[in-house]
């Protein structure tokens, strides 16, 4: 799910960059300051793993064979942070040497890969951590991880133009839905086999009581990506969405006060409108989600 | 075996390093200016319907620098897989124009990156990036995954092979435990690798 050049309009990739460029920025600062020595050779010979990981197959049924993605598996491991400044290593070698993405399209792919991939591969583990049904969030979190990309992936393309029929969308869900579990079932299996060998290399979530943010954000990331892929696959619904919210330039009294200028600063083209709305809405359910987790955490803390 | 055990993780993949060393007036251009120049050129790809006319402009350059151009072309089609699909499924809703678009677009894309990478080695392009704001971490862990690919690519076609010679390759089980050897050898050799870079000296702020 390597979005290549050439498939994302313009806003589409550049917004995306320019959310994804700080994002992993402080990714790569919090990682700095979280983890003990040896953290650069460490997240670089792991992301060397997860590269060499893809040549080990796993057979699934009659013929077919799946490998492993790994957001989950870092983040499990490694922790979240770590975790996305490896995948993003490995999503800047496969565009830059293997072809395999854009450059242009390497913010599109790090933020669906790399930091909402990794996130919805962690937080179903810190979720699930310390009680008897851990391996189900391993499970989940490697689900999640797969499904979430994917959504993300394809709702950018759709926003782009490159429309799918319903018929090929229904086949590629079916897709990434056994992509996802068969995700799920490699990050169980192998954490299985690492904490027969050596438990330390699980790390143990830190903090408690900041388990219903984690769930909230989850839950956040889910229906954006899924609202994120619906409303760009069906744009007249979105239109009449973001039409209500007075994006699509109506002059709504309330909301068109604070922005005076706001008609100006959009430019007359329909899916440029209806892109905005949907990086909007993205932004503003996260961003709603996050807050409503926090003060419940501080609230169940106090 | 015909070929090194890390060019099988991907075809070819040390050929942008052999081409990358040539010694062409393009190869000794600043790195800066080309990676400016890439991004220039990619996104007058993406913003002008007719950009595929500019075409001659990438064969030139290769020429200049003295890069095969049958190889380059090979290296620049590994984006086709993924746009094939997406170019059927547009066609097949009868957007032709869109589908031709998806495919010159992308291969034109795929084409500078590759001119880029084959006159230019990855460490000058990653330093660049570094100097154009991109973390100092995010650049060294990139130059990490490069460096160790080849090393821990081929510990995991021995791993296969050994997998294979006890009959296990089609086994759930025996993958998952040759992933999580792979893992553990690749943690243990990170520690390893951080302690000889502490011995010899390394006084970089991430070491």
């Amino acid at each position: 799910m390597h979005i290549p050049d050439g498939f994302l309009t313009t806003p589409v990739w550049a917004s995306l960059a320019a959310l994804s460029l700080p994002s992993a920025a402080a990714f790569a600062r919090k990682a700095q300051s979280g983890l003990e020595d040896g953290r650069v050779p460490l997240m670089g010979v792991m992301g060397a793993f997860v590269f060499a990981a893809q040549m080990i197959n796993f057979p699934v049924g009659i013929g077919a064979s799946g490998h492993l993605v790994g957001s989950a598996l870092l983040a499990a491991t490694l922790g979240p942070a770590p975790a996305v400044v490896v995948m993003t290593a490995i999503l800047a070698i496969q565009a830059l040497i293997f072809q395999d993405g854009g450059l242009l399209a390497l913010g599109a792919n790090v933020f669906n890969m790399a930091i909402a991939g990794v996130l919805a591969g962690y937080w179903p583990c810190r979720i699930l951590s310390g009680t008897r049904v851990q391996m189900a969030g391993l499970f989940f979190g490697g689900f999640f991880s797969v499904i979430v990309s994917a959504a993300l992936c394809l709702g950018e393309l759709a926003l782009s133009g490159v429309r799918m029929p319903a018929q090929v969308l229904g086949i590629s869900v079916v897709v990434f839905s056994v992509t996802g579990v068969l995700e799920g079932l490699i990050t169980v299996a192998v954490i299985g086999s690492l904490t027969r060998m050596n438990p330390r290399w699980i790390r143990e979530p830190s903090g408690e009581g900041r388990r219903a943010l984690a769930l909230l954000a989850c839950a956040a990331l889910l229906l954006a990506s899924t609202g994120f892929l619906i409303a760009s696959a069906l744009p007249d619904g979105l239109e009449r969405v973001a039409g209500l919210v007075g994006i699509a330039g109506r002059q709504h009294a309330v909301l068109a006060a604070p922005l005076p200028d706001y008609d100006t600063l959009v430019i007359d083209n329909p899916w440029l409108r209806r892109a905005t709305a949907a990086l909007l809405g993205l932004g503003v359910t996260t961003l709603a989600c996050f807050l409503v987790g926090k003060w419940i955490s501080r609230w169940r803390n106090a | 075996m015909d070929q090194p055990v890390a060019q099988r993780i991907g075809p070819g993949i040390f050929v942008f390093d052999q081409w990358s060393r040539g010694n062409s007036a393009i190869h000794r251009l600043d790195p800066r200016l080309k990676v400016i120049a890439c991004f220039l050129l990619l996104i007058l790809t993406s913003l002008w319907s007719t950009a595929w006319c500019v075409f001659p402009i990438a064969v030139l350059i290769a020429a200049a620098a003295r890069i095969p151009l049958l190889g380059l072309a090979r290296r620049a089609a590994l984006v086709l897989p993924f746009t094939l699909i997406f170019a059927a499924v547009t066609a097949l809703i009868g957007d032709y124009p869109r589908a031709a678009a998806l495919l010159w677009r992308s291969y034109l894309s795929a084409l500078w990156v590759s001119l880029l990478m084959a006159t230019t080695p990855l460490e000058a392009v990653l330093e660049t990036a570094a100097r154009f704001g991109v973390p100092r971490l995010l650049v060294e862990v990139t130059h990490f995954t490069w460096r160790y690919l080849g090393v821990i690519g081929a510990q995991a076609w021995r791993l296969k092979t050994a997998a294979l010679t006890r009959g296990g390759e089609r086994s759930f089980d025996i993958s998952a435990a040759s992933l999580a050897v792979l893992f553990a050898s690749s943690y243990a050799r990170a520690e390893r690798i951080h302690r000889a870079m502490l011995s010899r000296g390394a006084t970089g702020e991430n070491a």
